[in-house]
């Protein structure tokens, strides 16, 4: 007897574990992943979101495929776009989520919180602005790979390389939900066959405010990071041109002061190779006002963009939690007050290592 | 007093150092990192510590207790408090037992349906995993023990895993040391306690092991590794999360897995889900098995039959949590009693029993 209802319980237990606790299937051919999602402004309150799926053919090469929907919630379009798709689409292979600058103007808080609700989203997604429609430019092909993997390897390229700061999706969340830093973004272009980095967008809260020049980009990374591989041109007095290579560099923040109004002074140390010149000969004089020169040019760099992230009170550097780590009973509002006043000195030291096979 | 329990059903010592830490290891290290960092922020790692020596203590005070009674927590009621009362208050503590371990299979459960499968029912998910405590617990006290050893060897792996955020860590978010009140780092111990909890379950098996008297410092470098592991854990949360995005994370642990990519799976996090089912199990088997061998020893029932009723009555209350809201509340709940039984109430009962037995000897 007893035999018997041992056997009829774990019958049941089977049976019903296998009728009810079924989930869903999700086979890996039969469902639509995006490798980049796009969102451009459409009104105040309805945006418009593209997304790109690769397409793996017959014969070994790779196509997109782009779906549009447009409304008022990241997650709404997405259902949108499953509407129009023969496959259960899925987010979890998303590799490139890119606002265009007019949503990025609006804010883009609501339509992160789809990204860090998530739990499937990578936390190793590139976020990033573009400059013009991202739907244009995600219907575009690049390249031999779709475009989602084209533009996630085109940014970590970069940044590996030096050109851009590392910033994933959650860097990103850590500044733009911190109380001291404002996050950036890279900032890419479509220009005819090609998309290409144009510079770092700037945010204050979530709301793009402007970009970051050019020129200022290196000084900026070395701020933020210790670069390990990057690259700086130098136009000197007399029309001729120095490119230093391989740069590594190293900051030291120091802050004083900081009881009252503090005070920070930015010890950055270039270490570089000069790679070409287009001077005659590149002797000790001549390094010597290279290095000076380089110098000078970063300093003065760094001070007019301190200056200007001053102005528009924003903090992407993160000299507040520098500050911040060096203050008892730090007081954030008291910060926040002082920000646009403080003093910041960044000194560059510049020592050229080698200069190549030639003199 | 009592029968001594056969020496086949006994365990070595060194066994008691998977059974702390593999109980204290549970849900509790996936989130508990924001309870703390509530009070405290970047000091976080300041209560972990303080935490890890105040159970030593705790644990100390325990095996006073046991190794002068050379019985359980049943028996230490009994004799303190005389029979009623005592068995009164044993019953208390197991009816914590089995709310706590409701809390730890909900945990799980809603664990796996924010994460994996949002769809999952919790009852046919609830009805396996009990059914398989089932299974270990009626092996007897040895299985269980089995179960808690195999629980800390073959997740250990995970540990590593918690290396790989530190890439993207800053640990400027740790300075300045010590930057809040006592009063504060007193407020967050509460939350680091609760993740410690789990060693008082020696009050149960105490008389299984082998020379009870020497798995004293097993008990204690259980504890002492899992101090070790969540001050690792707490400082690369430090460093991985700005605390504003911190204060927003449920389970800060699951997050800072998604940040491993490795070629052959793009989403770590279902594999760390997955294992800690196995880190999950013996506690919720060593829970039941505390509470029916106490039952049955009050009551002198079938440690079987109870077991089969507590497993029922444990099923239906984690259905009956549905969403987050009531088991955030159902959680805080039995987290705040948990905290006053171990905080509270064995150094209470330490005293009590020392003064009776003073008492006693006088006469």
């Amino acid at each position: 007897m007893k035999k018997k209802i041992k056997i009829a319980v774990v019958l049941l237990i089977i049976f019903s574990s296998y009728m009810f606790g079924r989930v869903q299937r999700q086979i890996l051919d039969d469902i639509n992943m995006p490798s980049a999602v796009g969102y451009d402004y459409v009104d105040r309150h309805t945006f418009k979101a593209t997304t790109v799926r690769p397409i793996y053919r017959p014969d070994k090469s790779v196509g997109n495929r782009t779906f549009i929907a447009s409304d008022e919630l990241s997650t709404q379009t997405f259902s949108k776009i499953n509407q129009q798709s023969s496959r259960q689409v899925v987010t979890g292979k998303l590799e490139v989520a890119l606002y265009s600058k007019e949503v990025a103007k609006h804010g883009i808080g609501d339509l992160v919180d789809s990204l860090q609700r998530d739990p499937s989203i990578s936390e190793r997604l590139f976020v990033a602005v573009v400059d013009g429609e991202t739907n244009k430019l995600l219907k575009k092909k690049y390249g031999d790979r779709d475009t989602g993997a084209y533009l996630s390897m085109l940014i970590e390229q970069n940044m590996n390389s030096g050109e851009l700061p590392t910033n994933n999706l959650h860097q990103f969340l850590n500044a733009y939900n911190s109380k001291l830093k404002d996050p950036f973004l890279p900032l890419i272009e479509q220009k005819g066959e090609n998309v290409h980095l144009k510079g770092i967008a700037l945010f204050k809260d979530d709301h793009y405010v402007k970009n970051l020049r050019q020129d200022q980009q290196f000084i900026f990374q070395a701020l933020i990071e210790n670069i390990k591989l990057g690259t700086y041109k130098l136009k000197l007095k007399n029309k001729k041109y120095a490119a230093i290579e391989n740069i590594n560099t190293k900051h030291t923040y120091r802050v004083v002061n900081l009881k009252k109004k503090p005070e920070i002074n930015v010890d950055v140390k270039v270490r570089g190779i000069i790679k070409e010149y287009t001077g005659k000969k590149t002797d000790e004089k001549e390094i010597a006002i290279i290095k000076k020169q380089v110098e000078k040019e970063l300093e003065k760099e760094a001070t007019a963009m301190i200056r200007t992230f001053q102005k528009l009170k924003i903090d992407p550097i993160g000299f507040g939690d520098q500050v911040r780590s060096r203050t008892r009973n730090f007081r954030y509002q008291q910060w926040l007050d002082q920000y646009p006043n403080v003093l910041v000195r960044v000194k560059v030291n510049v020592v050229i290592l080698e200069k190549g096979v030639v003199d | 007093m009592k029968t001594a329990i056969k020496d086949q059903f006994l365990v070595s010592p060194f066994l008691v150092f998977f059974l702390v830490h593999g109980m204290q290891y549970g849900v509790g290290p996936l989130s508990f990192q924001r309870d703390i960092a509530n009070y405290v922020g970047h000091d976080a790692w300041i209560p972990i510590l303080i935490s890890g020596i105040i159970v030593h203590l705790l644990i100390w005070m325990m095996y006073m207790m046991l190794n002068k009674d050379k019985g359980d927590l049943m028996t230490i009621h009994q004799r303190t408090f005389g029979k009623w009362l005592g068995n009164l208050l044993s019953l208390l503590i197991i009816l914590y037992v089995l709310a706590e371990s409701v809390t730890v299979l909900r945990s799980y459960i809603e664990i796996v349906q924010v994460w994996m499968f949002p769809l999952l029912k919790t009852w046919p998910f609830a009805l396996v995993l009990l059914f398989s405590v089932y299974y270990v617990v009626s092996g007897g006290f040895r299985t269980v023990t089995g179960v808690c050893f195999l629980a800390v060897v073959l997740p250990a792996y995970l540990i590593l895993t918690f290396f790989v955020p530190i890439q993207f860590s800053d640990f400027r978010n740790l300075l300045p040391v010590f930057d809040h009140s006592l009063f504060d780092i007193a407020k967050s111990i509460k939350g680091a306690v609760l993740a410690f909890s789990g060693f008082e379950y020696g009050l149960f098996y105490y008389p299984f092991i082998k020379q009870p008297e020497s798995s004293q410092k097993w008990a204690h470098l259980g504890n002492l590794f899992t101090t070790c592991l969540y001050l690792l854990i707490m400082i690369v949360t430090l460093g991985f999360f700005d605390q504003g995005y911190l204060q927003k994370v449920i389970w800060p642990t699951l997050m800072m897995w998604k940040i491993i990519k490795l070629p052959f799976v793009e989403r770590f996090e279902i594999i760390g889900v997955t294992s800690w089912a196995v880190v999950m199990l013996p506690i919720i088997c060593l829970m039941f098995w505390s509470a029916s061998r106490g039952i049955k020893e009050m009551f002198k029932l079938k440690q079987r039959n109870v077991l089969a009723v507590l497993l029922f009555l444990c099923l239906i209350v984690s259905c009956i949590l549905i969403d987050r809201e009531t088991i955030e509340q159902y959680n805080t709940i039995v987290g705040e009693i948990g905290f006053w039984i171990l905080f509270a109430y064995i150094p209470f009962l330490f005293i009590c029993y020392h003064i009776r037995f003073k008492m006693r000897k006088k006469i």
